[in-house]
């Protein structure tokens, strides 16, 4: 006799919630969904809430200047009537606001142009071409981004600084040459656009690059046969299908140029160029932080701006995958004649942004005297005994400096459990983002997790320093800056691991699928392991930029926890040598780290796009 | 039964005078305010003897917007560990207002630059003041609340070509020329004490040093034709547009030593210290009309959330004497203690340097009150200027 079942309501709900719950991939992009929303929601509130409620500061400043009874904790218009329409003066507002926007978009836009172009280019060249030296090209390529940018733009101004511009130095350019350029080239948008391309420039080249390595050459050789010539193969073939790279690069060169802090401050300010993050800075030291935290809000702004566009853009393609599991040969275009000319022209443009910065930073730490190039020494990276630097006692050399070995190891240690728990969750939030494209849960952890990459880091550590105040357990900790870093450096991780997820083919984890491998095996032999090269960058990445953050850190750490306090303590103390010397060794450090990975596994920066 | 009710109340009443302890409480005192009040009239000997009783094995901290107090002196001499760390004073008081503001221990004793902010900090009670009775009568009084531990002064100063050019700067309204276009001083918007300095030369008596000299330059009185406030404020418009800012009175003064015959700066004296500056003319050891530079307070105070205030006292005692001094401040040129009884160092005198005395006579002090006052709109107004060049 046959028996009816009868399934409630209720119990086809929990069977479908259960279901649903039983695919890694949506328990993954709900848990994130989760943390990421209370990790973020907060710093967010409290730069909307900052800027429309009076601080005791501001409260003084407008009682003052309006005439007005406000008190702490009112609500009020007043930092955005200042900033934006000009309640104080419409020359306010334009000298503190209007301008800088506008310098800081076009500062930005021409930013990342360059970097696309610059970075983009050479990887091309690397991955798609026969061009010389690739090796070198591609390990130093990402010295760039090692070193802080500001240390760019001391070698930029240390080179066109002449006699016809500001005091009147004469820098080496004019030197050699005889030839003064004007200050435009000095100082200004000019050199900030060119420093920070070049600065993001790597960016490109590991996004880019590792789609390029990757992609098939059956789609180009199909092409081939077709008889379409080079440049309508590029066009139509290969540009599309590393838009989303370009796409992600983008917006990370946009944001991070907008942000950018030391660069438009060390050689824009001199020539009268101001952004909105240098006089984010200001007001934000000044007794009028409320506008600072408005000038976040639009930043933010921006930011969301671009992600929609990202969206907008990207949505529209049903697929980027480039990687199916088929096998293919990467087929070169021989550069013939020109393959000596591009060759030089490319180690002469290393040389100047990657090379000689090192060799400058080099030759300061050994001079005896500040400035005195003709007499040098290793005091400063050997000495046993303490220097005494005119009134100064400095400590031992650095390398024998129990301090700086502290600092160091203090700066390892948080970037290497960053880079870890930033990288995997990059990973997995890339496999959740790339496998439900399309639905709103995991659009809304794709934002989520780039969020922090658009609070400017100043505010940053300073919402989190007020968290910390409020949380007697997590102040003063290393778990802090842990989690701080992480939760700002997670953008990185998350895009390199959807741009590296979004190549996939579905096809391949399928086919797992089909053979009965479990969802742990499917990640760790089988796509991890393809993408290797791009989720590497997705640990690297964070650790590189974890290493060299000091303005996260300011407010968080002492000067002795992690190597940047301690460089910024040297370079405030005016003790060059040691500053220098400290700047050497975390880039020396970096590169360590870059080579031991790749011995271990295989990948690295440089490495996963062919340079081999 | 009326005798043992007022036995009873005698009782009481000196219960309670002895209840309160052998200090003279009053209500609603901190620990910490009742340790300074001991301090105060302890002797050197006696403070340390609390001071290690209360700190044992622990350290001091000291948060500061000068790495010079990161030195082992006091601790040779006390036994008592001391941890210094330097933030920009932005950075001091977002701490001091977010840790001790919120009533946490995050520092025990707070010195920084920028009367401003150490003014509003110590209004809204998170910096306890404390000046030794020995030394008050040595300190002037308009020093003593906030403490100004020390002086510092930022100076015009130009490339001599080697001594060969002599007396470059001879009226301050050369800063107002064309011919100083391009002289580089530190952004005013990033270092506060260069804003109030502005903001302080908008005070009357500085005001009348503007239109002497501007007579004594241009050969006429000044005229306000209402662009604008007061003679003050055209001076620093115009010495505003023709600036280039720089982050770093070290590379300034480097920048200085490198430069074409007349190039200017404003960087700090002590700055000197480093890097060869036999190229450098300094207009206050010259006539200059007017003023030469300006002079700016570094101030001192026991953090009101502090665990070891005995040892913090003690500390500040130390930096006030001469030996306290000479090791963290007085060892180079451009230190200045402003306990009139500590002389600069023989190391500054050799280098050339003058007692603060002469410094007060031809740079213009920063006035906290002045400061404090005109705030807002001086603030508003220069910061605009500032960024609209």
């Amino acid at each position: 006799m046959k028996r009816e079942i009868t399934i409630t309501k209720r119990q086809r709900l929990i069977n479908d919630v259960r279901t649903w719950f039983s695919k890694p991939v949506n328990l993954i992009t709900v848990f994130f969904f989760i943390i990421l929303f209370v990790l973020i929601a907060y710093p967010l509130y409290a730069v909307l809430s900052s800027s429309v409620t009076m601080g005791q500061k501001d409260s003084m400043m407008y009682n003052s200047l309006f005439k007005q009874q406000l008190k702490k904790g009112d609500f009020s218009w007043n930092n955005f009537s200042m900033l934006l329409s000009g309640k104080y003066t419409t020359d306010y507002s334009r000298a503190l606001f209007w301008k800088p926007l506008f310098n800081s978009i076009m500062m930005s836009a021409y930013a990342s142009i360059i970097s696309i172009i610059v970075g983009g280019v050479i990887a091309f060249l690397i991955t798609r071409t026969d061009v010389r030296f690739k090796k070198f090209i591609s390990s130093v390529f990402i010295f760039p981004y090692l070193m802080p940018s500001w240390t760019l733009a001391l070698v930029w101004k240390n080179v066109f600084i002449n006699s016809s511009v500001g005091n009147g130095i004469t820098g080496w350019f004019e030197a050699v040459t005889g030839i003064c350029v004007p200050q435009w080239f000095v100082y200004g948008m000019f050199p900030c656009a060119i420093i920070l391309g070049i600065h993001y420039a790597p960016f490109a080249y590991i996004l880019v690059g590792g789609v390029l390595r990757n992609m098939e050459a059956n789609l180009e050789e199909a092409a081939t046969i077709l008889k379409a010539d080079r440049l309508r193969i590029i066009r139509k073939i290969t540009l599309p299908i590393v838009l989303p790279s370009m796409i992600s690069t983008l917006l990370l060169v946009f944001s991070s140029s907008m942000a950018s802090f030391s660069t438009p401050n060390f050689i824009g300010s001199p020539g009268n160029f101001f952004v909105l993050s240098t006089m984010l800075k200001s007001l934000y030291q000044s007794n009028y932080s409320g506008q600072a935290y408005v000038m976040t809000l639009v930043l933010l702004l921006f930011g969301i701006g671009f992600l929609v566009l990202n969206h907008f853009v990207v949505g529209k393609r049903k697929s980027f995958t480039t990687v199916t599991g088929k096998s293919g040969q990467v087929s070169y275009i021989r550069l013939g004649k020109l393959n000596t000319l591009i060759s030089v022209i490319l180690i002469i443009l290393l040389f100047f942004f990657a090379v000689f910065p090192l060799i400058s930073f080099a030759v300061e730490s050994l001079c005896l005297i500040q400035g005195d190039y003709s007499r040098l020494t290793l005091r400063y990276w050997l000495s046993g005994e303490d220097i005494q630097d005119l009134s100064r006692n400095v400590g031992k050399g650095l390398l024998r400096n129990s301090r700086v070995w502290g600092a160091l190891w203090g700066s390892l240690k948080l970037s290497i459990i960053v880079a870890l728990i930033v990288g995997t969750c990059g990973f997995l939030i890339g496999y959740g983002v790339a496998r439900k494209r399309g639905s709103k849960l995991a659009d809304a952890v794709s934002y989520l997790a780039f969020f922090p990459y658009l609070i400017p880091t100043m505010a940053f550590g300073a919402i989190w320093l007020s968290v910390a105040s409020k949380l007697p357990f997590l102040r003063g900790t290393f778990i802090l800056l842990v989690l701080v870093a992480s939760i700002k450096y997670l953008p990185f991780a998350s895009r390199s691991g959807t741009s590296a997820m979004m190549q996939l083919s579905g096809e391949i984890e399928e086919s797992a699928l089909i053979v009965g491998a479990p969802w742990f095996v499917r990640m760790t032999k089988i796509l991890f392991p393809i993408q290797k090269s791009s989720f590497i960058s997705g640990y690297l990445l964070p650790f590189v930029s974890c290493m060299r953050e000091l303005t996260l850190f300011v407010l968080l750490a002492d000067k002795d926890s992690v190597i940047t306090m301690l460089l910024s303590y040297y370079d405030d103390a005016d003790i060059s040598q040691m500053s220098n010397g400290v700047n050497l060794l975390i880039i020396i450090v970096v590169l360590t780290i870059n080579l031991i990975v790749n011995k271990l596994t295989g990948a690295s920066i440089d490495k996963g796009i062919g340079g081999n | 039964m009326k005798k043992v009710i007022s036995i009873l109340v005698m009782l009481a009443v000196l219960f309670a005078c002895f209840a309160s302890g052998t200090q003279e409480k009053t209500k609603g005192e901190t620990p910490v305010q009742v340790a300074i009040k001991e301090a105060v009239s302890l002797s050197w000997d006696e403070l340390l003897v609390k001071a290690k009783a209360e700190i044992g094995n622990n350290e001091l901290l000291v948060l500061a917007s000068t790495s010079r107090f990161d030195e082992q002196s006091f601790t040779e001499k006390t036994g008592i560990k001391v941890k210094a760390t330097n933030n920009a004073p932005s950075e001091i008081f977002e701490k001091v207002g977010a840790e001790v503001g919120e009533g946490l221990y995050s520092t025990d004793i707070v010195a920084s630059v920028d009367s401003y902010n150490f003014n509003y900090a110590s209004q809204n009670g998170w910096i306890e003041n404390y000046v030794p009775k020995a030394f008050k009568s040595h300190i002037p009084v308009d020093n003593q609340n906030p403490l100004a531990l020390v002086y510092y002064n930022r100076l015009f100063m130009y490339n001599n070509n080697n001594g060969e050019l002599k007396n470059y700067i001879k009226n301050v309204w050369q800063f107002a020329e064309l011919e100083m276009n391009g002289f580089e001083i530190k952004n005013p918007l990033l270092e506060t004490n260069t804003m109030n300095f502005l903001i302080t030369l908008t005070k009357e008596e500085n005001q009348k040093i503007l239109a002497d000299t501007y007579k004594s330059y241009y050969g006429k009185e000044w005229n306000n034709s209402g662009e604008y406030k007061n003679i003050a404020y055209e001076w620093v418009h115009k010495f505003l547009k023709n600036a280039i800012f720089n982050n770093s009175d070290g590379t300034i003064v480097k920048n200085l030593a490198k430069s074409k015959p007349g190039a200017t700066g404003v960087a700090v004296y002590s700055k000197f210290r480093s890097g060869d500056t036999s190229s450098i003319g300094v207009a206050a050891f010259e006539d200059t009309e007017g003023f030469a530079g300006f002079l700016f307070p570094l101030y001192i105070g026991v953090a009101s959330t502090a665990k070891y205030p005995y040892a913090a006292c003690l500390y500040i005692n130390y930096c006030l004497g001469r030996e306290g001094f000479i090791n963290i401040f007085g060892k180079d040129v451009g230190g200045y203690s402003s306990n009139n009884e500590v002389t600069i160092s023989e190391n500054a005198k050799n280098a050339g340097d003058r007692e603060l005395p002469f410094w007060k006579t031809c740079l213009i002090a920063e006035d906290m009150d002045y400061v404090t006052s005109s705030y807002a709109e001086t603030f508003t107004l220069f910061s605009q200027w500032c960024a609209d060049k």
